[in-house]
């Protein structure tokens, strides 16, 4: 029984190649998105972890921030324990697109004990003081054309300078060398010199046992905190973990779409067999045997389309890895992926994932499968009367389910995986309205259609509704990847468009100058105190905003952004402030250690105006009093703004990283941008920006951050349309006896595509309205709950007309593209084949 | 032939300025590497002797390209454990000019230290190695307000005056060495009044000296015990800028003592062939502290058996006679421990010894020390 049953199903498989086809594709597309995405992410997480490793060596701890003297007394201390001193910076390469590696600025004597992988400089011409020389790791001199001896030009900070490639680091082994693919490694004098960061090291690394830590403790002076070496890296992971997070929901809601096709596929699969499963069953075959079997159909297109989807993933991924390390050097920190990191427990979890959709979105046509009787079973149009009065039972369904995630958004404590759940609940319930509110439609579609295009017009839209269990799966299909979408599209449009409003409202300064960097993530880049002296002082300057970048530590080890800044009296409108009072907060910014924070770190530190925000300093904690929190749109891990006076006194230090600078009255921007830009020496380098070229450029930072989202929504709508050619497909073989019918009555082909055509037509229109209320509602989860609760980011909802209208066309030409193949079909059908059966 | 353990500096540093490629630390540097390094003619050389004042030359000399700051000791505890001890600092200019920058981390001067302590009761042989840049004050040497020799927090300071004392501390992986040191001579010059010629070329000399007499007390730990130790100190002091001249390979030296009869240094410069080069010589110091300089044909060194390293292979000469016909000695040299190689980035073998024989008919049973380098090359 089991053999015929089994040649029973392939024989049906491979009778309807397309179909199968197509329900494969649907799972792989689904898989690949998610194979894709998460190779992409442990990718940049992995490259970063090994340049972590490299820049930390066999350091078990570390202080930051400390003066040079700091390493002598340790380091001379009797019995102390190995350490080295370290400068760390972001560098640029001009000459080569502009690509960004890691300056390392090393002791190379000291290396042996705390960077074995670098200790091979000790006797590479890297070290001779007064020289020029930096060492690559090879493949990276190879790939930037450099070979010993080479010259190149290098930017930190806002000065340019000619490093000479004098040494060539070799890796161990591949993971070696992808740690050090990303540095520039030089002598540690040299690194000052670049960075003109003299008498500070960023780092002292030690390895330590037990012991040794608790007597360093006692060595340290008050302000410099003892850290495990990996802590930093820890706290920046964490930061890029919400967006991981999204980027996996995503790819999540691609592989949700994937079921719906398969579920679509196998429905259309189960009910075509009806009359076979009812002759199976008068034959004995019990009704857990055609379970399993359809069930095992169910698995094999999904081992197979996983199988495909891995693939496929493994091919996007290398594409996506480059949007994926944009998006994290743009916001996080700096990472450079040399390779992607294949790991077999993505592969599996996508497999499992894959596997898991298709048979959950197998077991309500498998369940359909069995619960005929079997002489009901041969008449298919009871089943279409049946789903027909279900209809409102399903919607009544969607109703609660829909209720539940509205449930879940409004605990307000619920982690972020909780509401990305509701969200997939919200949409699953959505589809489940779908059927209900098509043949709602449908009632006053039909005579409307009628009066248009007469009898063919009125059949079109009955037929939508007679097929329900087609029509209504495509159309649910192709509304949840639409709204998906537009939900996407909307909260993107929302968040550019109070970026840019808020973009407008900072920007107050008419020239901004800033050391050349490509992220916006550095805070080691600063400008030579005479290229400050001179753009403040220049002709045509009014006044200036003073920007120095930061990290600060708090006492419980958190790192936070922070700025200390000298505001122009121009420039303190620039501030919206949503928490604490403008005037009093500006009043107290003047005279006392106050910070205004932004509304990320409130959000992600819990502090409101009032409360105390302490910081490692020099010489112990200093505590800083919340005085306002402000609308912020830069960072999602959050900044602070200090008084640069505070910070001068605390932290001795008085350089700066940007300038913001005001134009006299009636001096053109644009001009006075020409004229700055003239007055730089050969050897500086700076971005001189109008406030314009500024504003652009930000929101050019944004848009590649979405980038990767506009992939994922193609990649989205392309399942949709995948799903709404196989439902007509399915339509089409099932009709076939219904054309021929009509055929012989006198409907011309021309007719007949007009038919098929107007259908699909109407199924586009019906998802495309379908999914403007449902992606409006995703948008406000994205908005609202999402964004606020991973990024801690208030957006103001937006919904342009043109996204929506967007939607609707995409809808309309999917649906009509798709019905394009079916119609020409149809039309050839030969009435008397068709009829034939009868 | 101390006079030029320098020369292994040099080397290490010569391939520094011609290794453009990262060499690995593992290849060894023959001293013969080290040969074709050219100074920068601005550095002073040692042409003619000169008067050697004390203390200002027991301070840094920054006009010469090299020095180095070299103690050796035979020290036992009061039970008689024998302790022998090598600490050792170098100062090497990479340039003549301070390199022009606001970085405290630039420095012209390399130094490089080495300690060793020969723990005989126990077999075993510690040695270590150090690198510092001079600046920040991570290893430097200094004549005001006091004299100070150090790389980290091992150090030389104090005086090396009559009745007055040098501390000497080194300390690493649990092994320490902390000695208070008397001088019992004033400083003996080497070579004529200090001047020591290495090769037949122009400059190729130094100006070097001893203070082999220091009375040695302190103690040492070792494998997690402390040993109260005394004994005698040997302290030699060279400077210089010049190169080997070819064929030289390596040579051998010897700083015996000779019980209260005074000591003897003797060194001998080794050619590619194995023969002794003409420049060789010593420096005899009698019981007064007076020094006395032997030549070449004053003393025959006879090698009686060799050892092979098992950890680099190298064989090394490991017993000798030695001979000084003129004062009526004969003395076998047995090292106390085989194995006191130091392989570090430069190769050599510096252990103690014992000195067994006759001096002009009565009985020597003394300790000493002996360097031997540019073997295995």
């Amino acid at each position: 029984m089991t053999s015929l049953l089994a040649r029973a199903s392939l024989r049906y498989l491979a009778r309807h190649p397309a179909q199968l086809a197509l329900a494969v594709l649907g799972v792989a597309l689904g898989v690949a998105v998610l194979v894709g995405i998460d190779t992409a992410s442990v990718s940049a997480r992995r490259a970063f972890e090994l340049a972590g490793r490299a820049v930390r060596g066999v350091a078990t701890h570390h202080v930051r921030n400390v003066d040079e003297q700091l390493y002598t007394r340790l380091a001379c201390a009797p019995d102390a324990p190995p350490m080295a001193p370290l400068i760390e910076a972001t560098l640029l390469l001009p000459q080569h697109a502009g690509r960004t590696l890691t300056l390392l600025g090393v002791d190379g004597f000291a290396e042996a004990r705390v960077r074995p992988a670098l200790a091979g400089l000790r006797t590479a011409n890297t070290l001779a003081a007064g020289e020029r020389g930096a060492a690559l790791e090879r493949g990276t001199a190879t790939a930037l054309g450099l070979a010993l001896g080479d010259r190149f030009e290098v930017i930190t900070g806002s000065a340019s300078s000619t490093l000479e490639l004098a040494a060539v680091l070799d890796g161990e082994n591949a993971l070696a060398s992808a740690a050090l693919a990303d540095l520039v490694v030089v002598d540690i004098a040299l690194a000052q010199e670049l960075t003109q960061t003299y008498g500070k090291l960023s780092r002292i690394d030690f390895v330590l046992t037990a012991q040794d830590e608790g007597r360093l403790r006692t060595q340290l002076p008050a302000g410099v905190r003892l850290e495990a070496a990996d802590a930093r890296e820890q706290s920046l992971k964490s930061l890029t973990q919400a967006f991981e997070v999204n980027l996996r929901a995503l790819s999540l809601l691609a592989l949700l779409v994937g079921a719906f096709l398969v579920y679509n596929t196998m429905t259309f699969s189960v009910v075509q067999r009806r009359p076979l499963w009812a002759a199976l069953r008068t034959l004995g075959v019990t009704r857990a045997e055609i379970f399993r079997l359809v069930c095992v159909e169910a698995l094999a297109v999904g081992a197979v389309g996983s199988a495909l989807g891995i693939g496929l993933g493994l091919l996007l991924a290398q594409e996506l890895v480059r949007l994926v390390t944009r998006t994290i050097n743009d916001l996080y920190f700096v990472v450079e992926v040399r390779a992607l990191s294949i790991e077999p427990a993505t592969l599996a979890q996508a497999l499992l994932l894959g596997l898991a959709a298709t048979l959950v979105s197998a077991l309500a046509p498998a369940r359909d499968a069995v619960s005929t009787a079997p002489r009901l079973a041969l008449n298919r149009s009871g089943l279409e009367s049946r789903l027909r009065a279900h209809a409102p039972r399903y919607a009544a369904g969607g109703l609660l389910v829909v209720g539940l995630s509205l449930a879940l958004f409004a605990w307000p404590a619920a982690p972020l995986v909780v509401s990305l759940a509701a969200l997939f609940a919200l949409l699953v319930g959505c589809a489940m309205f779908t059927p209900w509110l098509t043949l709602l439609a449908i009632r006053p579609l039909a005579p409307l259609a009628g009066l248009l295009a007469g009898a063919v017009g009125r059949m079109a839209t009955r037929g939508i509704a007679t097929n329900l269990s087609r029509t209504g799966v495509a159309i649910a299909a192709l509304s949840i990847a639409l709204s998906a979408t537009t939900g996407m599209g909307v909260m993107v449009e929302s968040f550019r468009s109070t970026v840019s409003r808020w973009l407008r409202a900072t920007l107050r300064a008419d020239v901004y100058v800033s050391a050349p960097t490509l992220t916006s993530t550095s805070v080691d880049t600063a400008l030579a105190p005479a290229l400050v002296e001179r753009l403040t002082h220049a002709d045509g300057v009014a006044g200036a905003n003073l920007y120095r970048a930061l990290e600060l530590q708090r006492p419980g080890g958190d790192w936070v952004r922070a700025v200390a800044m000298d505001f122009d009296v121009r420039g303190q409108g620039a501030l919206e402030f949503l928490a604490g009072d403008a005037a009093q907060a500006w009043a107290s910014f003047e005279e006392r250690d106050v910070v205004f924070i932004s509304e990320p770190l409130a959000t992600r530190t819990r502090l409101a105006p009032g409360d105390l925000l302490e910081f490692d300093a020099p010489g112990g904690p200093r505590a800083f009093e919340v005085a306002a929190v402000f609308r912020d749109y830069s960072t999602d891990a959050g900044f602070a703004f200090l008084p640069r006076r505070a910070y001068a006194e605390h932290w001795r230090d008085t350089s700066l990283s940007s300038l913001g600078l005001f134009a006299r009255e009636g001096v053109d921007p644009e001009q006075l941008v020409e004229r700055l830009r003239a007055s730089l020496a050969p050897d500086e380098r700076a971005f001189i920006r109008s406030r314009a070229a500024l504003e652009r450029s930000s929101l050019e930072v944004f848009d590649r951050t979405f980038e990767v989202t506009h992939v994922l929504r193609f990649i989205a709508g392309g399942i949709a349309f995948l799903g709404v050619l196989c439902a007509l497909l399915a339509l089409e073989l099932e009709r076939e006896r219904e054309f021929g019918v009509l055929r012989a009555l006198g409907l011309a082909p021309r007719g007949v595509r007009l038919l098929v055509l107007l259908q699909t037509g109407l199924m586009g229109l019906i998802a495309g309205v379908l999914s403007l209320p449902i992606g409006i509602a995703v948008a406000l989860v994205l908005i609202h709950v999402i964004n606020e609760r991973a990024f801690g980011w208030s957006l103001q909802f937006e919904a342009p007309p043109r996204v929506l209208l967007e939607s609707l066309v995409l809808a309309i030409l999917a649906a009509l593209l798709a019905g394009v193949i079916p119609a020409l079909r149809m039309a050839k059908i030969k009435p008397a084949r068709a009829l034939r059966a009868d | 032939m101390r006079s030029t353990l320098w020369v292994l500096v040099v080397a290490w540093l010569a391939l520094c300025a011609c290794e453009r490629a990262p060499a690995p630390l593992a290849a060894k540097l023959t001293v013969a590497q080290a040969m074709g390094g050219d100074a920068d003619a601005r550095f002073a050389r040692a042409r003619e002797p000169r008067e050697l004042r004390f203390p200002d030359d027991h301070g840094p000399q920054p006009l010469f390209q090299t020095e180095w700051w070299y103690f050796t000791g035979n020290l036992a505890d009061a039970s008689g454990r024998e302790f022998g001890c090598q600490v050792t600092f170098f100062r090497r200019a990479t340039r003549f000019d301070a390199p022009a920058s606001a970085s405290a981390w630039n420095s012209r001067d390399v130094y490089m230290a080495h300690f060793a302590l020969s723990d005989v009761a126990a077999g075993r042989f510690h040695a270590f190695e150090r690198f510092e840049r001079g600046a920040l004050d991570l290893a430097g040497a200094r004549i005001a307000p006091q004299w100070r020799v150090w790389n980290r927090d091992w150090s030389a300071s104090g005086s090396l005056a009559a009745n007055e004392t040098t501390r000497l501390v080194a300390e690493e992986d649990g092994v320490r060495v902390e000695l208070e040191l008397r001088a019992l001579t004033p400083p003996v010059l080497n070579g004529v009044r200090g001047f020591s010629r290495k090769g037949d070329g122009d400059g190729a000399a130094s100006y070097y000296y001893s203070l082999p007499r220091l009375e040695a007390s302190g103690r040492i730990v070792v494998e997690g015990r402390e040993h109260q130790v005394s004994g005698r100190v040997w302290f030699d002091r060279e400077w210089s800028t010049s190169a080997l001249e070819a064929p030289q390979v390596g040579w051998d030296w010897f700083a015996l003592r000779l019980g209260d009869a005074g000591e003897l240094m003797l060194y001998s410069m080794r050619r590619s062939d194995g023969t002794r080069d003409r420049h060789a010589s010593g420096t005899w110091t009698d019981a007064r502290g007076v020094g006395a300089t032997l030549d070449a044909d004053d003393f025959e060194i006879e090698v009686l058996a060799h050892w092979t390293s098992p950890r680099t292979g190298v064989r090394y000469p490991s017993r000798w006679r030695v001979r000084v016909p003129s004062r009526e000695l004969e003395l076998e040299l047995t090292p106390l421990l085989a194995d006191q190689e130091l392989d570090h980035a430069v190769r050599y073998w510096e252990g103690a010894v014992r000195i067994e024989g006759a001096l002009r008919g009565a009985r020597v049973d003394s300790r000493g020390y002996v360097e031997l380098a540019g073997y295995g090359s």
